[in-house]
């Protein structure tokens, strides 16, 4: 508890106002429905302290109830919070690998090409027609 | 401050890739070489790129930005009049930790750019003499590629084979061939087998944030252990505030700061700058004396003058078709010089070598300013561009040939300091007329050229402000002194025994990313070094 960015407060804050920017829908789900929502944030703000004032500032003062009136506000009024608070929602968003799995997306995985990869464009004779232009470049005088 | 007590035969400033090259091979002739860097060797698990961050530590701590970045190896740079941010890193292996490593020489045109156009001017040496030191480059550093290219005169084939060019290069390639345009595997200092020190390229795609699986060619991997073998000593963190003279009007050593503030001196015979087309100027700038009152090796006043950035444009094309348009290397897929050379009938002159490359992953370059309607980047639509973009696009990027202005300029603030309290560079740059209209033209044919792959979408970037990769021409070479600041061989027409051996010595800057040039610049010049070791005039 003690070594917590954000308070039990702020991270439902958080995530009130994130479900309204990142809500289930496009058979998606929404922030607060992943479960380790604020596991990643807490990652997030720990690799990027910076956003914190920011962030602190976009959370400040939000009455819950009204999570829309509060982002308008703040998109109009503090963009640069705003900007932040969407920073934080969708990085920590898209680091969960639930989510990624519904996107299709594995990362930024390791695969080393093999051999056969390499020249299909030789075999299917893609590259062809730029082989049969010829040259285009322009020579040059001494 | 303290005196080292080993004064070098040769002392370079900094340990990117011109320094690197001239290290090692000094070195290994027994040469007796000291570089100063003010930044440190980054260690690979240090990058993101193999852990699930990796975006969200690109928008900071991998940024390319050192005004973004702000890291204690960075310096400010004032860019409050300039259209475009200038970009680079401070660490050994400099810049190449974190560039993409599209690997192109130039072509003979850029050479002659004078006799060609009637703009610019013309380099002290043509492509035939650089060409040879452009094969040992690409062999030293791993270069991957495809041999035959159409818009290249014949040249030795890269030392590697190419990597695939993927779905998202085979798709940028079928609208280029119904169009009829050129295109071909694009070449880039990334392994495609293990090569030496690097590892084989295992395509995470994240080749901007540095590479984890050490499968780039960056010069702490190429060439400084070959350097560090034969002798030559590193010092890192040393941060150089002045390159000194001797009575005799010859450069004998810099000052720098340590890790500790304290101030050091390093004796040396001959002095080689390598801090880039920032630092470079910078630094001479600040070694200004009472006979070198507008800077060292200044009596053209070109130093700082002339800087060129390669102004970048690019439209991405979304497509319906899954391409896993994540998949590396970045690098690049396929490359174009179909509309490279001259063709004055378009408006402009010069032109622009296009790269296909990977759109990364789902947070991307999201905008993180507000302002705008909350639907239209959030909400449902939020999920809906996420769907659209990851995966099923690819990028057109244009490096547009940026002509040399005496008005873009590096010189130094009235106000700004680094975190050593020593005075940093001011960018003042904008673009021209001819950049302008070049851009406009590029943008027209890349849009047509996504339209011809299929895209049913595309979004655009018309000149992109984080594009300042390419810093050059601030110590343009050449052979008079009163129009240039150094000769051919990069030896200062001022300052005998003071040479500069990167960027900065650029007469034109081509449409290419420079690196490949920078090296085997650097490779040529510092063969002439030692090739005429016994006549180099030094400091006693």
């Amino acid at each position: 508890m003690t070594d917590q960015i954000l308070t039990d407060l702020e991270h439902e804050t958080l995530a009130t106002l994130a479900d309204v920017l990142i809500p289930a829908a496009e058979s998606m789900p929404s922030f607060s429905d992943l479960a380790a929502h604020k596991t990643h944030v807490e990652r997030v703000l720990t690799l990027r302290p910076e956003l914190q004032p920011d962030l602190r500032r976009a959370l400040a003062n939000v009455i819950a109830s009204l999570p829309n009136e509060a982002l308008e506000k703040l998109n109009m009024g503090d963009p640069q919070a705003f900007g932040t608070l969407g920073l934080v929602a969708s990085s920590a968003y898209y680091l969960d690998p639930g989510v990624r799995d519904l996107l299709g997306y594995p990362g930024q995985i390791s695969r080393p090409a093999t051999p056969e990869e390499e020249h299909d464009y030789l075999i299917d004779d893609l590259l062809q027609p730029v082989i049969d232009r010829g040259s285009i470049y322009r020579k040059a005088p001494d | 401050m303290n005196k080292k007590a080993d004064s070098a035969e040769v002392l370079i400033i900094g340990a990117g890739v011109s320094g690197a090259i001239a290290a090692k091979h000094l070195a290994e002739a027994g040469v007796r070489v000291i570089c100063l860097e003010q930044g440190r060797k980054v260690e690979p698990e240090e990058f993101y790129g193999d852990k699930p961050e990796w975006e969200l530590m690109s928008q900071k701590r991998w940024h390319p930005n050192p005004n973004v970045r702000d890291q204690p190896t960075d310096y400010p740079i004032d860019v409050s009049e300039s259209d475009v941010n200038p970009l680079m890193y401070s660490a050994v292996g400099g810049s190449s930790v974190i560039y993409a490593a599209h690997w192109q020489r130039f072509m003979p045109s850029d050479f002659r750019v004078r006799s060609l156009d009637g703009v610019a001017d013309d380099w002290p040496f043509k492509y035939e003499d650089l060409e040879p030191f452009y094969d040992l480059v690409d062999i030293e550093m791993g270069v991957s590629g495809l041999a035959g290219d159409p818009a290249y005169p014949p040249m030795s084939p890269p030392p590697l084979p190419p990597h695939p060019i993927g779905a998202i290069g085979r798709r940028a390639a079928k609208g280029m061939n119904d169009l009829g345009w050129h295109w071909w595997p694009a070449p880039q200092a990334i392994p495609s087998r293990p090569y030496r020190n690097l590892s084989q390229c295992a395509r995470r795609g994240t080749c901007m944030q540095g590479c984890p699986e050490q499968a780039k060619a960056s010069t702490d991997l190429t060439h400084w252990p070959d350097a560090l073998k034969a002798g030559a000593t590193l010092i890192t963190g040393a941060r150089v505030r002045q390159i000194t003279m001797d009575a005799q009007g010859k450069a004998n050593g810099a000052i720098y700061l340590d890790r500790e503030g304290v101030e050091q001196f390093q004796a040396a015979e001959t002095v080689i700058l390598c801090a880039n087309g920032i630092g470079t100027p910078r630094l001479l700038q600040l070694s200004a004396t009472a006979a070198h009152p507008d800077g060292l090796a200044n009596s053209s006043g070109l130093v700082g003058r002339n800087l060129m950035m390669h102004p970048f444009a690019a439209v991405v094309g979304y497509f319906d078709d899954p391409m896993e348009s994540w998949v590396g290397p970045a690098g690049q897929a396929i490359h174009s010089m179909q509309f490279y050379e001259t063709d004055e009938k378009r408006g402009f002159v010069r032109g622009a070598k296009w790269n296909a490359m990977p759109t990364g992953g789902p947070l991307g370059m999201r905008s993180v300013y507000g302002g705008k309607p909350l639907e239209e980047s959030w909400g449902a639509t939020l999920h809906q561009s996420t769907k659209k973009r990851l995966g099923r696009s690819f990028e057109w990027g244009i490096i547009a040939e940026d002509l040399p202005s005496l008005d873009n300029r590096v010189v130094l603030d009235d106000t700004l300091v680094d975190s050593d309290g020593i005075t940093a560079p001011k960018v003042i740059y904008k673009n021209s007329e001819n950049t302008e209209r070049l851009l406009a033209f590029h943008l027209e044919r890349a849009k047509e050229a996504m339209m011809a792959s299929g895209a049913t979408d595309m979004s655009t970037t018309e000149l992109m402000r984080d594009c300042g990769w390419h810093l050059m021409g601030t110590c343009r070479m050449g052979n008079d002194p009163k129009t240039s600041v150094t000769n051919q061989w990069g030896q200062c027409h001022d300052v005998p025994n003071l040479y500069i051996f990167d960027g900065s010595l650029f007469v034109t800057s081509s449409g290419f990313n420079p690196t490949a040039t920078i090296a085997a610049i650097a490779l040529r010049c510092v063969a002439h070094m030692i090739e005429n070791r016994s006549s180099v005039e030094v400091a006693s």
